[in-house]
């Protein structure tokens, strides 16, 4: 007898062991109540939160499972057990179509494989199992604790919507779904990660989007094998077209608007579970220069602000390194008087300005990361010890020149004038080669890094689109929306994007006037 | 096909413009002018008729052999072995070009803006962005060609701050010698246009092949309008005394004064045509390599592309001992060398292919 007991349960645990495994492959439930329990049990052994609660219907077992904390134990207990045990009759020629009608949920699912009913407790539907049926019912009862709709910390605007994307996947679908209504917004589900199953949600809008695109983003998120994800920076690291360049090939954005708009113009995006970011592909490096504001304001402001972000990307990737390259190289170029007041303030220092730079650039990356990890009472004092002992302690010692300082600190603000923060990284990045280069050849060094960056850039493509795409491939159309931010009702054309798309997006003449809509 | 990328015709434009003139533009003007004295600004416009045929003779060309690279149609037209022996000397005239092209930028870097480091640095720095330009494709050199030759020409509108120091008076009297002088100085001018010769390499590629021809006269439009500018700037600025200048377009930007401010403009000019350069480079080597990958039947060019450049490395210094000899080979023998083998040999081709056609079709 104790070696019955002891090897009924061993065999189970074997047959449980494997069915993560065997997840994929569907194995269907029993008829017999007893060894559907048992798997489950022996599955969730030593998961104090998983609660079975095994009653009889009529003459029926039947056993409902769910996580506490993850579903809604008052309807659970108000809506589905009292109806259930309330002596209710139910037509026994079709059982389980009987119960459905009766219990009182909107959301109520047949599922009939063990993988499918462990899938629907992991989300937080309890399952309700019959004795005699080889099928479940999966009530949609999911309720978790969830932050509420906040404004987006990492992109804040002046004008336009407040709501940002939050952790839970269907706030975040019910507001894009709330902005776009019509039936061709398209949700697509696929679960990533082996542990964590996390959904992953590409959304498009059918007939904008490029079906080769939309596969292919399917086809590289199933190629994903990955103990789990936790942040979209998972997914995009393993989607990506170049995975060694510094540039980012995916956007990210915790607005609404933003993922509407990028909807709109037939891209795709992937929403992320326990995440507020949303992906967005295909991009170019335009795409990253562009701010919901531009389009939101007047397109005078939008195409300023615009030309602006160009030149201080320009500085804030060059300016160090064109600084080191003309006080080391090229001193002829400086107006006599300027050089006399650089030459002044160098006077003394004894690095040469390659290494002063380098010194600084670290000094000032060092303090940016100082201030953004620690907590925000300790993030003041480090940037007064940085702004007083780097900045003033050190011209005064004669450590390092004040230009030096000058230039460091306007690159320092242009690389805050870049709307998205992940080119801004890659810039960072960029800017310590330059200044080597720039140190060592002069501004043909520069030149030649500037280059490199452009071929770089040339042969970068993100799901198929060349990342330089519109300006490298001259689109008449879509140059509209680069450089300047033409006016709304002159942008009538789409970005070309990867493969078929529909060109026009509104229809013509539709500059408004004072003679509009009759004299 | 070795190559499987795809360019637009605007994107040829843009690699085109600057294949012609970023060399160009540094000494042609004092080298016609040495013929042409004060009716030099006229000789880019006689210089780009030998464009407007290369173009058509390139054009024609494609046209009896669509989605071939003269390469493969030498071979096509003049039999196996003589179109062997063709279509290698076409591309050991290409390498020979690369290196020359690299030796010009190169004595120019290091005669005007970095003194001290020794020049063989700027050799392979050039040479080593162009492989990396070219191994990536036609598309890659395309794409970088559209953003560094919208810098590159912007840039060219600086000369028009030195618009208050134009003396008209330089450019009488017009014609006073007739015309030979300026025809002489548009045959200098001639030996760049007939690298038009270089469309027969990126015509198989386009998107649209139908508006080669439009777009590749408009390239060659372009470029004798930029030339223009630069050398009427040359000409009423400086004078005929520019001749004597090997650089007189620096030496006007170097003169360049606005407010007692902004001045010395001449390293911003440098830079953008290390961008210039670059891309003129990176459209030869792309040539040499494609056409010694076909004349050899390899399987990829991009093999050949670093061997290649480290060979050209060497050649850029064995080919031309100094700027006297490179000037005296721009004056005298480039002209006639580059016309025969990039214009006068393809109509050759051309007039072959026209009878054997003729012949086939007849019979």
């Amino acid at each position: 007898m104790v070696i019955r007991i002891r090897r009924g349960p061993s065999r189970k645990t074997t047959k449980a062991q494997k069915a993560p495994k065997q997840a994929s492959q569907d194995i269907p439930l029993t008829q017999k109540i007893e060894e559907n329990i048992e798997f489950f049990s022996s599955l969730y052994q030593e998961s104090s939160d998983v609660i079975f609660r095994s009653f009889v219907v009529g003459e029926k077992d039947a056993c409902i499972i769910y996580i506490d904390g993850l579903s809604d134990t008052q309807k659970l207990d108000q809506q589905v057990l009292e109806t259930l045990l309330d002596k209710t009759e139910f037509d026994e020629s079709d059982f389980l179509l009987s119960v459905k009608n009766k219990l009182p949920i909107s959301n109520i699912k047949n599922i009939s494989t063990y993988s499918a009913c462990i899938d629907s407790i992991g989300n937080g539907s309890p399952i309700l199992l019959f004795d005699g049926y080889e099928e479940a019912l999966s009530l949609g009862l999911v309720k978790y604790e969830k932050r509420s709709i906040e404004e987006p910390q990492a992109e804040t605007a002046i004008r336009g919507p407040r709501e940002g994307f939050t952790e839970s996947l269907g706030v975040n679908i019910s507001l894009l779904r709330r902005i776009i209504k019509d039936p061709a917004l398209k949700m697509k589900t696929i679960l990533v990660g082996k542990y964590t199953k996390t959904k992953v949600v590409i959304s498009y809008i059918e007939g904008l989007a490029d079906n080769t695109l939309i596969e292919e983003i399917e086809r590289r998120l199933q190629t994903i094998n990955i103990d789990g994800v936790l942040e979209s920076g998972y997914i995009e690291q393993f989607i990506e077209d170049d995975p060694y360049s510094p540039f980012p090939q995916v956007l990210y954005t915790e607005r609404p608007d933003v993922v509407s708009a990028n909807l709109l113009e037939g891209r795709a995006i992937l929403m992320i579970e326990g995440t507020p970011f949303s992906l967005i592909a295909p991009v170019s490096f335009f795409s990253l220069f562009q701010s919901q504001e531009d389009y939101y304001e007047r397109f005078w402001i939008g195409t300023f602000i615009r030309v602006l972000r160009f030149l201080f990307l320009a500085i804030s990737l060059f300016l160090p390194s064109v600084y080191v390259a003309i006080t080391t190289f090229h001193q002829e170029m400086v107006p006599p008087d300027l050089l006399i007041s650089i030459a002044s303030a160098r006077e003394g220092i004894p690095f040469p300005a390659i290494v002063e730079a380098l010194l600084m650039e670290i000094a000032f990356e060092a303090l940016r990361e100082a201030g953004i990890r620690l907590p925000k009472q300790v993030g003041s004092a480090v940037s007064i010890v940085g702004a007083l002992v780097i900045g003033q302690a050190a011209v005064q010692a004669g450590i390092v020149g004040a230009p030096m300082i000058i230039v460091v600190s306007i690159t320092g603000i242009a690389s805050f004038m870049v709307p998205r923060y992940s080119i801004g990284l890659a810039i960072r990045l960029l800017r310590f080669p330059i200044i080597i280069l720039g140190g060592t050849l002069g501004l043909i060094g520069v030149m030649l890094a500037l280059i490199i960056l452009i071929i770089h850039l040339s042969s970068l493509k993100s799901f198929g689109l060349p990342y330089l795409s519109p300006v490298s491939t001259v689109e008449k159309n879509s140059l509209k929306d680069t450089l300047i931010r033409a006016p709304l009702w002159k942008m009538n054309h789409r970005p070309q994007l990867t493969g078929e798309y529909k060109a026009v997006r509104q229809g013509p003449n539709l500059k408004p006037g004072r003679n509009k809509g009759g004299e | 096909m070795l190559e499987k990328g795809k360019i637009s015709t605007i994107q040829m434009e843009f690699m085109m413009v600057p294949t012609i003139i970023a060399t160009g533009i540094l000494s042609v003007p004092s080298i016609a002018g040495r013929f042409a004295k004060h009716d030099m600004w006229m000789t880019p416009i006689i210089g780009s008729i030998i464009g407007f045929i290369t173009v058509f003779i390139v054009w024609k060309l494609h046209q009896l052999f669509p989605k071939l690279t003269p390469i493969e149609y030498s071979e096509k037209i003049l039999g196996k072995a003589v179109g062997k022996i063709f279509s290698l000397f076409l591309v050991s005239f290409y390498i020979d070009n690369t290196a020359i092209v690299v030796r010009q930028y190169v004595n120019f870097i290091s005669g005007n803006v970095m003194f001290e480091t020794s020049s063989v640095v700027f050799t392979i720095g050039i040479l080593f962005v162009s492989a990396l330009a070219v191994r990536g494709g036609i598309e890659v050199i395309a794409r970088s060609a559209v953003i560094c030759t919208t810098i590159y020409m912007s840039t060219s509108l600086f000369l028009l701050l030195s618009i208050k120091d134009i003396n008209m008076g330089f450019m009488l009297p017009i014609l006073e010698n007739g015309l030979l002088p300026v025809i002489k100085g548009g045959l200098v001018h001639s030996a760049w246009f007939s690298e038009f010769f270089l469309l027969s390499f990126f015509f198989p590629f386009l998107h649209h092949p139908k508006k080669g021809l439009k777009s590749g006269m408009k390239a060659s439009l372009y470029v004798m309008l930029i030339f223009t500018y630069v050398n009427f700037f040359v000409l009423t600025i400086l004078g005929v005394s520019s001749v004597n200048q090997f650089y007189p377009v620096y030496s006007i930007i170097r003169g360049i004064s606005v407010m007692g401010f902004f001045e010395n403009f001449e390293i911003i000019i440098t830079a953008s045509w290390v961008l210039g350069n670059f891309i003129k480079i990176s459209v030869f080597l792309y040539v040499a390599s494609l056409g010694l990958a076909q004349v050899f039947r390899l399987s990829t060019y991009r093999i050949v592309v670093f061997p290649l450049s480290l060979l050209l490395v060497l050649l850029s210094y064995w080919d031309i001992p100094n700027i006297v000899v490179l000037i005296d080979y721009l004056t005298r023998i480039q002209p006639f060398y580059s016309i025969l083998v990039q214009t006068v040999l393809p109509l050759f081709l051309l007039f072959i292919a026209l009878a054997r056609r003729k012949r086939s079709g007849s019979t």
